[in-house]
């Protein structure tokens, strides 16, 4: 019955009775934090009382389609176990796993006390589902709906909430396309006085976003819908006004559409702003530039490339206190057109945000010498997410491999957590990897590699590595088998489109029986050919929810 | 036949490579640091080797193809007589490999080099460029490519790779979302200079590569920071103009003294005789820049080339003849 979530337990409502003071259950929770893979019973017998719980399911790797959409990870068994043994649950945070409407209702009707919902990149739910949440959780206060494959059928889940429910801090639907009924947002906001966060959906337009905003003025994170340009001069002024109101507000995000005539509008709530979110909005260097002389205290910026290297040189002369930077491409699939961001616009940013320690950079051309200077202007990395879009491409200056940019990456940046490595790569960035990265936890490899010897730097250097994900290297069976020990002491492995064999995979199944090591196969592919390989630590053995194109290959 | 390399899918060398890795399972769970005979990198190796090899000027295909892996293949050879004996020893190896077939077998494949094994991968693989699914081809400045590239682009371009870029699937629609809505005109306020009144001019920039003869890496030009052929001309001299020196001296095109030079002393690349600018139309055509309107160009080209007028090119100029050009030009 255990679908393959890692669970990391949260904690005790301090008033109940325990023989220990609050302190020493913290300690001792944190290093019971549990990374292996459980099931709802094991986490009954060993945590007795829980208020809170996160569960993560699948591989990383499902949220770009690699993982067959049946995989597992499941939630419903573990609510029939927490119904049980946990019936005063309060918080429940899913992150990847399948969710279904009789999910949420069985949640909705079995959790008096619930409170917060949150869910992120799930799957296999509806509105429907949503209407029982909104329907029966009288003490609910954070609906979050984020990223999700949700089934979108109407907006009437919205309508569902009681006219007597006053209880919301967090509403989060911005993942959502329908037209909810207005009238019962605008009551809704009304009446939830403790109302912190509001992220609206697209279907909100900008007329309904002043409503909201003069109900709401004391928002701490708005998301605002649509801002399409429909205003007369006096619902523009209206606005203006209203947005005057939101003295609070440090984070701003959504801005679906949004067109230089309606971004001013936004500047009088920008003076607090730490976060801004403008990975919907087509902007242009000048736009951008003009919102961010109105955000002195930004720090976290999420952009779409279109605002060029201009824009993020605006970045970097008005942004001294930026830590992180996210730059998502407009058209990640368009081959024909040339736009975006190139090194010097990395380049920019690091001159002048020296604070930044988190980047998620999607371009199409880097060099070796750019990213060795970025580092040396940021050297407090701690997150590196480099996505040099076209695979295997070189250092478009000197066409050498992009192994001295990642090298000077690990070497400099001693904090590092996080490493995304793209671009041409032999084993040589590997051998720094392993050599450098002491703090790595989280790496991820695409298009690169020489041979096996890449993999195995990895696995024997990186003493901290947790998660690491491999797509279309040349890694075999070697490189798998160089890892065994280490598995043990990582959360997870994903290997897809390598050279690793079933009988590489089954000889690490028998040598590692504490390792859950799980197939899958690609249509029409040899039967020799182990496609995806999903490896990972278990205490119960193969999970029974694995759907036929899932094999899981085990010592026991 | 830069982008073939960069075909990820091909089943066929697939195939070749995984019943080789499983003999290799057999006979050695060997120590790193050793390659594998017989391993066919990763087809975007391949490309990347040939690039390191040759880095400027023109690639033939077939013949560098061949030689690379013969020189592997002599490597792989002197590798795999350690890894043999060195494989006995490894302490997990379950025993039951470490049969005397097993040891039999593993003298029977150092004394057996199979080159035809090899060979025949390799065959394959060339075979089969046109049939793999390729990766979403290069966009960016990669190179010396020819015509052939173009094809194959066009046929990569339908079948990208699977989940790469690594971007969620909810943000892949909200370019073609945004761009098909129509602003309208806003009652009493005056739309800034550059902002968008339609779909076609939703974004302000428009890139286009622009290569030009003899230079290994293209360039990008922004169709809609001008308005007149005279101004892209002068915008095109400015572009290349530091290369044609740099190109002749060390080849290093990125040095800021040479561009210095070259501004005094080169005649523009555009006005001059020595070249002609194409570019191609949304239709795959090519034609001589400066033939249709210029708005026209600017919606309907979509990249550009500096060519050289000493070769003999016949663009498209009446658009009925589409005229080949790839014996024509050396990249």
């Amino acid at each position: 019955m255990g679908p393959n979530p890692k669970m990391r337990k949260e904690f005790f409502d301090s008033t109940r009775s325990s023989p220990f003071p609050d302190e020493v259950l913290e300690r001792v929770l944190s290093l019971l934090k549990s990374h292996k893979d459980l099931s709802p019973e094991i986490v009954a017998r060993r945590f007795p009382r829980v208020k809170s719980v996160t569960l993560k399911g699948k591989p990383r790797f499902s949220d770009f389609n690699l993982v067959p959409e049946n995989w597992g990870a499941d939630v419903h068994p573990w609510l029939v176990v927490f119904a049980a043994k946990y019936p005063f649950l309060e918080e429940l945070r899913l992150k990847r796993m399948a969710v279904s409407d009789e999910s949420l209702e069985f949640l909705a009707i079995n959790f008096p006390n619930f409170k917060v919902l949150s869910l992120l990149s799930c799957d296999g739910f509806s509105t429907d589902g949503l209407a029982a949440i909104a329907t029966h959780c009288k003490n609910l206060t954070q609906l979050d709906i984020h990223e999700n494959g949700i089934d979108d059928k109407s907006g009437s889940w919205l309508s569902c909430f009681p006219e007597n429910f006053t209880s919301l801090e967090v509403l989060n639907f911005a993942n959502l396309n329908t037209d909810v009924n207005f009238d019962a947002l605008e009551r809704l906001v009304s009446r939830c006085k403790s109302l912190k966060v509001l992220k609206a959906s697209k279907s909100i337009s900008l007329e309904h976003l002043q409503r909201l905003l003069v109900c709401a003025p004391q928002l701490i994170e708005l998301g605002t819908g649509s801002l399409m340009p429909e205003l007369t001069a006096c619902q523009y002024a209206q606005l203006e006004n209203a947005f005057n109101q939101l003295k609070n507000l440090s984070t701003l995000s959504g801005l679906w559409e949004a067109s230089a005539p309606y971004l001013p509008v936004l500047y009088p709530a920008c003076t607090n702003l730490t976060f801004l979110n403008l990975s919907y909005a087509f902007l242009q260097s000048h736009e951008l530039e003009s919102l961010l002389c109105q955000c002195p205290h930004l720090r976290r910026l999420w952009v779409l490339d279109t605002v060029g290297d201009k824009g993020l040189e605006a970045v970097g002369s008005n942004c001294p206190l930026l830590e992180e930077l996210r730059v998502f491409p407009a058209d990640p699939f368009d081959e024909e057109v040339i736009h975006g961001v190139t090194e010097a616009g990395f380049l920019a940013v690091s001159y002048g945000c020296r604070r930044l320690h988190y980047v998620l950079y999607f371009c199409r051309q880097m060099t070796n010498a750019a990213v060795a200077t970025i580092v040396q202007n940021c050297p407090d990395f701690t997150h590196f997410r480099l996505c040099i879009m076209n695979p295997g491409q070189p250092d478009y200056v000197t066409n050498e491999p992009m192994d001295e940019a990642f090298g000077a990456v690990v070497r400099t940046c001693t904090k590092l957590q996080r490493l995304s490595v793209s671009g041409l790569l032999t084993d040589l960035t590997f051998e720094y990897i392993g050599q450098y990265a002491k703090n790595l936890e989280t790496l991820s490899v695409a298009f690169a590699g020489s041979s096996d010897r890449g993999m195995q730097c990895m696995l024997e250097g990186c003493p901290k590595l947790r998660k690491l994900e491999i797509r279309d290297c040349p890694f075999g069976n070697a490189a798998l088998l160089s890892g065994l020990e280490k598995y043990e002491s990582m959360r997870s492995l994903w290997m897809s489109a390598c050279n690793v064999t079933m009988n590489g995979c089954r000889l690490l199944a028998r040598e590692m029986p504490r390792l859950n090591v799980e197939v899958m196969k690609d249509d029409g592919s040899d039967d020799s050919q182990a496609d995806k390989v999903y490896v990972y630590r278990s205490v119960v053995g193969p999970r029974r929810d694995a759907p036929p194109c899932v094999l899981t290959l085990s010592g026991l | 036949m830069e982008e073939n390399t960069r075909c990820f899918n091909m089943a066929s060398a697939h195939k070749t490579q995984k019943a080789s890795e499983d003999k290799k399972l057999e006979l050695r769970l060997g120590p790193p640091g050793e390659t594998f005979l017989g391993y066919k990198t990763n087809p975007s190796n391949h490309g990347a080797k040939r690039v390191l090899q040759h880095p400027v000027g023109a690639k033939t295909s077939e013949g560098n193809w061949f030689t690379d892996s013969e020189e592997k293949q002599c490597k792989k050879f002197s590798c795999y007589e350690e890894e043999a004996e060195k494989v006995l020893s490894f302490p997990w190896l379950s025993s039951s490999l470490r049969s005397s077939t097993f040891h039999r077998e593993a003298q029977k494949e150092l004394q057996k080099p199979e080159p035809s094994f090899l060979q025949s991968s390799e065959v394959e693989e060339l075979q089969y460029p046109d049939k793999m699914a390729c990766s979403t081809p290069a966009s960016a400045s990669f190179p010396a490519t020819t015509d052939g590239t173009d094809s194959c682009h066009k046929r990569c371009a339908l079948a990208p790779v699977v989940g790469w870029p690594p971007i969620r699937s909810f943000r892949k629609n909200i370019a073609s979302s945004s761009i098909s809505k129509m602003v309208p005109e806003l009652p009493n306020k005056t739309p800034k200079e550059g902002s968008s009144l339609n779909p076609d001019s939703f974004r302000n920039d428009l890139f286009v590569k622009i290569n030009m003869e003899g230079v290994p890496i293209g360039r990008k030009i922004n169709l809609k920071a001008y308005d007149s052929y005279d101004k892209l001309s002068v915008a095109i001299d400015e572009l290349f103009r530091g290369f044609l020196p740099a190109q002749r001296e060390t080849g290093d095109p990125m040095s800021e003294s040479k561009m210095d030079e070259a501004k005094e002393n080169e005649s523009s690349v555009s006005g001059s005789r020595e070249y002609t600018l194409v570019y191609e139309d949304n239709e795959g055509d090519r034609v001589l820049v400066g033939d249709v309107p210029w708005h026209m160009f600017v919606s309907t080209a979509r990249r550009l080339r500096v060519l050289k007028s000493t070769e003999k090119v016949s663009v498209g100029v009446n658009k009925q003849e589409k005229t080949p050009l790839s014996g024509a030009i050396e990249l």
